[in-house]
């Protein structure tokens, strides 16, 4: 997954496309610059980066788009719930662990910040996915079982977590790596999505 | 990869309107107010926890009172990236977690940052235009980043007594400790300034 550098007329068509009144000319710069980023979860659309290089360090905002509509990523699963749909996203084994990166690097949860464990790029994403990640397809419940390593407040610990055909994550389970102590999470261990 | 993946990269080949989906989701009517993608529904809240907490501090109060004199307004933005801008002295953008009622340390120190470099505008030092030459352009910038980066030391630590240990685990966060411990340390400008000489080679 690499960027692509808009040119100048691209950028100002996307900053058009998502102008606000609260964004005020916070894009409006001759330096700021817009990147789009094809995702291999997605059939229709991308992940698109506005930056403002004209503050320190640069500001960047992002949103999920289709070249002519812009979805920004709030913190909120809404924009990525908006294009989960229509038949849009492309979940298998190839494609869970980048779609739960990206998931759990835009959407904030209530438990707190969690990501699975490795290097990470300026945006926040993986570079590399875990060795140790793996993934099951439970056919019957139509649903990917990802065992990986996750970095949860402050620790390392082993995670269990579960993808929809909806692409709704739940974090099923967390346990400490070196005490095997298993800890839930109380907030998302009942069947309640994220 | 797989055979669905070889689809055009030509975004607006690909996808009818998103908003349709949203359109049933939420309703044409918060589809006109695009706004409510950006706007905080604490930033009230959120704005006057910060300039109380700021005003604790020596320097961040002096500096409130050119947030103050300038007018400029303060504006929060969802984001679960802690980040600010700053756009000329009319504005100042802090991004906030959705969810968000309470303004954070790290958030604190952000707005303090946020404010010096509002105040470095004010005082003609704004960031080059894209046309100067490439050498100034660059030591202009790290003058000014260096310099947002010192004050946010000083707020920290004027802050200590209050917030304690706190201070250092969210400046190691920013990446900033071994500025700020030269700082409490006195070291000098041409310390302070090889140290983010240093750290900005590394990155």
């Amino acid at each position: 997954m690499t960027w692509q550098i808009l040119d100048q007329v691209q950028t100002k068509s996307v900053v058009e496309q998502v102008r606000s009144a609260g964004l005020g000319e916070l894009f409006s710069s001759p330096a700021s610059e817009g990147r789009v980023m094809k995702l291999p979860f997605y059939r229709n659309c991308q992940l698109y980066r506005l930056t403002n290089y004209a503050t320190l360090p640069a500001f960047s905002l992002y949103y999920l788009g289709n070249g002519s509509h812009f979805l920004y990523l709030d913190g909120e699963d809404l924009a990525i719930e908006t294009y989960n749909k229509n038949d849009n996203l492309i979940l298998n084994e190839e494609t869970a662990l980048p779609y739960l990166d990206f998931y759990l690097t835009f959407v904030t949860l209530e438990v707190g910040e969690i990501k699975m464990d490795g290097e990470r790029d300026l945006d926040g994403l993986l570079t590399t996915y875990p060795e140790q990640a793996k993934i099951v397809k439970d056919a019957e419940r139509d649903i990917y079982i990802i065992e990986t390593p996750l970095y949860y407040d402050g620790s390392i610990m082993k995670g269990t977590i579960e993808i929809n055909v909806e692409g709704q994550v739940r974090i099923v389970r967390t346990e400490m790596n070196m005490q095997g102590v298993e800890e839930s999470l109380e907030s998302y261990s009942s069947d309640t999505y994220i | 990869m797989t055979d669905e993946d070889t689809h055009s990269t030509n975004p607006s080949e690909n996808m009818a309107s998103p908003y349709g989906t949203l359109h049933t989701a939420f309703g044409a009517q918060e589809l006109q107010a695009r706004d409510r993608f950006y706007d905080h529904d604490s930033s009230k809240k959120l704005l006057e926890q910060l300039k109380d907490d700021l005003a604790k501090s020596e320097t961040g109060d002096r500096l409130l009172q050119v947030l103050e004199h300038l007018g400029a307004k303060v504006k929060f933005i969802k984001s679960k990236k802690l980040q600010s801008s700053v756009n000329g002295t009319n504005e100042v953008f802090l991004s906030a977690t959705p969810d968000q009622q309470k303004a954070n340390l790290s958030q604190l120190i952000e707005f303090g940052g946020a404010l010096r470099e509002l105040e470095q505008n004010a005082v003609g030092y704004g960031m080059p235009s894209m046309d100067e030459d490439p050498f100034e352009k660059a030591s202009r910038i790290h003058t000014k980043y260096l310099d947002k980066i010192v004050f946010m030391c000083k707020i920290g630590h004027e802050l200590e007594s209050i917030y304690g240990n706190q201070i250092r685990e969210v400046l190691s966060d920013f990446g900033y400790i071994d500025i700020y411990n030269a700082h409490v340390d006195n070291a000098g400008h041409e310390a302070v300034g090889q140290i983010y000489r240093q750290a900005q080679e590394e990155t």
